[in-house]
């Protein structure tokens, strides 16, 4: 294989190492997590650490916060090897780490969360002063601003993230673990995580990015380290090397990072939405018309589920009507929807799109499954539904290629392949995408993309969610911009920039 | 099919493991009472033995599961879909006065219509009963628990006043007139000498006469046929396992969640409600108020035959058979009390519960599914 193992740079060697991996074996009864895996960083730098969902990236991690013990291999922090590990043992040797999901008590304020389990007491009660005090004096230090007295659950998410980052240090942390750190976050706080890393980094701290987005990884990070399949694959200085390049060496094969499309051709129109208000969202009007894909882009949390519910039946919608090829559906539910031509990719896959129990041929007829072909006087045609599943799974590229095994078995990105071939089979006349790669690997995302992109051309009108603006910059014909339940702003695909639509989307007018 | 046997294989595994603990923990039970564990399993292996020997304990064992057989898919139906039906007592107790005033009033009908006519309306009644926590649920969200509870104690007063009052029969005993002769199952041994004439019977030589061991063990065993068919074959049974795994996405997918509801508590109620055809049509002849309200608590041990069987079919046969063997040792012990049978009983559903989630925790940890 003609991938370029990175040699590692020159100047680290004179650095003092912060965090030395080498040779880490994980396995566990079916898989090996990691074999071979490697990470060398060094003292006040930012790594990245990229790779595929299941590349091993968390389990690496884990290990060097003491969640897991490594089977074997070395582990040093600071120089000094961990002989036990135990969460505990890595907080002591100075290691922090903050969660994608984050583990703070909504109800108390800033400074009560980052002092929690190491309160500042005056005699027997907590004394509240120092702990803001304490707070404040961090916050300003790091340049971290948050105010210690605001409670948490009255912040927004970016500003939550900081605590999160303030309680880590606040146990003294020196080398900071971040994992996939931007996923819930604006442009605009993505920009202040970045200021915030620096700031990190310029008091002497270390972070590991755990993430698998790669610009990210280009605009924050000194170096980084791929991971591919659990084994290390390489390592290189973030300046030197391309998105390209990075995407190569996580998937191992060369990735196309644009999506290839054609002017979009727009017919009639399918989905029409007036005046539609429901429960956190509306009053909201547009229009999504056959041979077209409609991007809403906007900052979760914005009214873009409560929209969704409304399109698919799931929620009633109190004002305003919606119709799907000319028939009202209003006040209709799900199945009326589907019978209309709806298709729809959900938000939440483990929630609404799979039934993780069932078996993939039983999930992959979910919703189709009283169709005539399927059924036969009430009972199910187990061997057409299984000659569907066997066809869709071959043409999605569904992996493993079974059947017969539960749902839930499967991988994030395959659940995501299975959802997909299961709506378009459909033949929908409209199609909702509801942030149809998140957690889904690189090389998965190549092909959802182009199976949006040819239902579109199919005729289909097509309406994708997504927070990711890259994505809906690289489908979208045209772009909605949602803020606090209303249509901030439309832009076409010619005029939409990652700017434009980042203005739009924290609230302010173009 | 060997990933159908490897499936079955580690599902009989915790409730395998339930009963060898709950044999152990009967045993130092015993000891600590007083008695030597031994000398106890030794004393019931040879009381098993007299008078009609082994034919008798085994006639008696199936007569025990029979109900349970009953409850324990009525359970299991509901779970499948996400409920907990521990209503089992007030259907059976509805179902059987039903039955008893129908196979009354039917008396003089022949025994092709009246019999199927007694055991429609059994079913119908416990599905009725059912259908109103399911409904209440469906419509207006009110937790299944708590309504059929309730439902249990509605049924006591109903099934109470109306043996007490309008339909009793004559004597100082509640209960309503004898059903006809045309409404009764027959038992499957041969008649006992000096029986009473009113009992039809099919004279398997194998069972004992005396015992009441009847032919709705037979409606019992196509009811499990039936409800393996239809959780498993069916597009209803997926739509009822598709609710009870996951409803928000069944629901997504168009199906409705409140028909599948209140359907699936229906059948549950009619299943429950099917051991009236043991009870009423099988064994006392008539319905009776007190008698109908012992055999009706039964229906908790329904419960616990479902946990054991895994909530399928086969394994709820199984299971009822278990918990009817053990009834049959409670006889067998002698001087040692007869409570170490309900704690057995207890232990076992413990132990099923907390092996199941164990086991659960463990094969998830090994990356093994079911």
């Amino acid at each position: 294989m003609p991938s370029v193992v990175f040699r590692r740079a020159a100047w680290s060697r004179h650095l003092n190492l912060a965090i030395e991996m080498v040779g880490i074996d994980k396995r566990f009864p079916r898989v090996v997590a990691n074999s071979a895996a490697s990470l060398t960083v060094a003292e006040g730098e930012i790594h990245a650490l990229v790779g595929e969902n299941g590349a091993g990236k968390s389990t690496l991690m884990k290990i060097l916060y003491g969640l897991y013990a490594p089977d074997a291999g070395t582990v040093r922090v600071m120089g000094k090897e961990m002989r036990t590990f135990s969460p505990a043992t890595s907080i002591a040797a100075g290691i922090g780490m903050v969660h994608q999901h984050f583990m703070l008590v909504p109800t108390l304020t800033v400074a009560e969360n980052v002092v929690l389990g190491m309160e500042p007491r005056f005699g027997p009660w907590f004394d509240s002063a120092q702990a803001e005090h304490e707070v404040a004096e961090m916050s300003t230090r790091f340049g971290l601003a948050v105010e210690p007295r605001a409670k948490v659950e009255s912040l927004p998410v970016g500003v939550q993230q900081r605590v999160e980052i303030l309680k880590v240090l606040a146990r003294g942390a020196k080398v900071l673990i971040l994992d996939e750190p931007t996923a819930v976050l604006t442009p605009g706080e993505i920009e202040e995580l970045y200021a915030t890393l620096a700031k990190l980094k310029a008091e002497g701290r270390t972070v590991v990015l755990i993430t698998h987005k790669l610009k990210e990884v280009k605009a924050a990070s000194d170096r980084l380290t791929v991971l591919r399949r659990g084994a290390t694959v390489g390592t290189a200085v973030t300046a030197e090397v391309t998105e390209e390049k990075i995407a190569e060496m996580m998937v191992g094969r060369a990735v196309a990072m644009k999506v290839d499309k054609k002017t979009a051709k727009p017919g009639d129109g399918v989905l029409s939405v007036k005046g539609l208000q429901a429960a956190g969202v509306g009053p909201v009007t547009f229009e999504v018309r056959a041979g077209e894909i409609v991007g809403i882009a906007g900052v979760e949390g914005n009214g873009q589920s409560e929209l969704l519910e409304c399109l698919s039946g799931l929620r009633a919608s109190r004002i305003g009507s919606v119709a799907l090829g000319g028939i009202d559906l209003s006040r209709s539910g799900p199945s009326a929807w589907f019978k209309a031509g709806l298709a729809i990719i959900p938000e939440d896959r483990q929630k609404r799109g799979l039934v993780g129990e069932f078996t993939v041929a039983d999930n992959l007829v979910l919703g189709r499954h009283r169709e005539a072909r399927f059924v036969k006087r009430g009972f199910v045609r187990a061997a057409a539904r299984d000659a569907e599943a066997a066809g869709l799974v071959k043409k999605f590229d569904v992996r493993p290629a079974e059947i017969a095994v539960e749902a839930q078995t499967l991988s994030g990105g395959n659940q995501q392949k299975a959802i997909i071939a299961r709506e378009v089979s459909r033949q929908p006349r409209l199609l909702i995408a509801a942030h149809p790669t998140r957690g889904v690997d690189i090389g998965a995302i190549e092909f959802i993309h182009k199976a949006i992109v040819s239902e579109r051309d199919r005729g289909a009108a097509v309406l994708l969610v997504s927070s990711e603006l890259s994505e809906i910059l690289a489908l979208a014909d045209r772009v909605l911009v949602m803020y606090a339940g209303q249509v901030a702003g439309e832009l076409k695909s010619a005029e939409a920039t990652e700017k434009k639509i980042g203005v739009l989307m924290a609230g302010a007018k173009l | 099919m060997r990933r159908l046997g490897h499936t079955i294989l580690l599902r009989s595994i915790p409730p395998a493991l339930a009963l060898g603990a709950a044999m152990i923990l009967g045993l130092v039970i015993v000891a600590a009472a007083g008695h030597n564990p031994f000398g106890v399993m030794r004393n019931v292996v040879e009381a098993a033995q007299r008078s009609y020997g082994l034919r008798d304990d085994l006639a008696y064992v199936l007569l025990y599961a029979t109900p349970l057989i009953f409850t324990g898919l009525s359970v299991a139906v509901a779970f499948r879909a996400g409920l907990f039906n521990i209503g089992g007592l007030g259907q059976v107790l509805i179902a059987s006065l039903l039955c008893g005033y129908v196979g009354w009033k039917l008396a003089s009908w022949p025994a092709i219509f009246a019999v199927p006519a007694c055991i429609t309306i059994a079913a119908l009644g416990g599905a009725a009963w059912a259908a109103i926590a399911g409904a209440l649920k469906a419509w207006r969200g009110s937790h299944e628990v708590i309504i059929t509870i309730m439902l249990n104690f509605c049924a006591i007063a109903i099934t109470d006043s109306l043996a007490n009052g309008p339909w009793k029969a004559q004597g100082m005993t509640p209960q309503l007139p004898e059903i006809g002769a045309c409404a009764k199952l027959p038992r499957l041994g041969a008649h006992p000498p000096g029986t009473e004439a009113g009992a039809p019977a099919i004279g398997i030589p194998l069972f004992p006469g005396h015992v009441q061991l009847n032919a709705s063990i037979f409606i019992a065993l196509l009811a499990a046929a039936g409800v393996w068919v239809l959780l498993f074959k069916t597009v209803r049974g997926y739509e009822l396992r598709a609710v009870g795994h996951n409803p928000e996405a069944a629901r997504a997918a168009g199906i409705s969640v409140n028909r599948v509801t209140i359907s699936a508590m229906a059948i549950s109620g009619a299943l429950a409600g099917l051991a009236a055809t043991d009870f009423v049509m099988g064994k006392n002849y008539n319905f009776r108020q007190d008698d109908g309200l012992g055999y009706a608590r039964g229906a908790f041990i329904g419960i616990a035959v479902s946990l054991m069987g895994q909530n399928h079919p086969v394994g709820i046969l199984l299971a009822a058979i278990l918990f009817g063997a053990m009834e049959r040792t409670g006889f067998l012990l002698g001087d040692v009390p007869k409570d170490i049978v309900m704690i057995l009983q207890a232990a076992v559903i413990l132990f099923v519960i907390s092996g199941n989630e164990l086991f659960g925790r463990m094969l998830a940890r090994k990356g093994v599914t079911t």
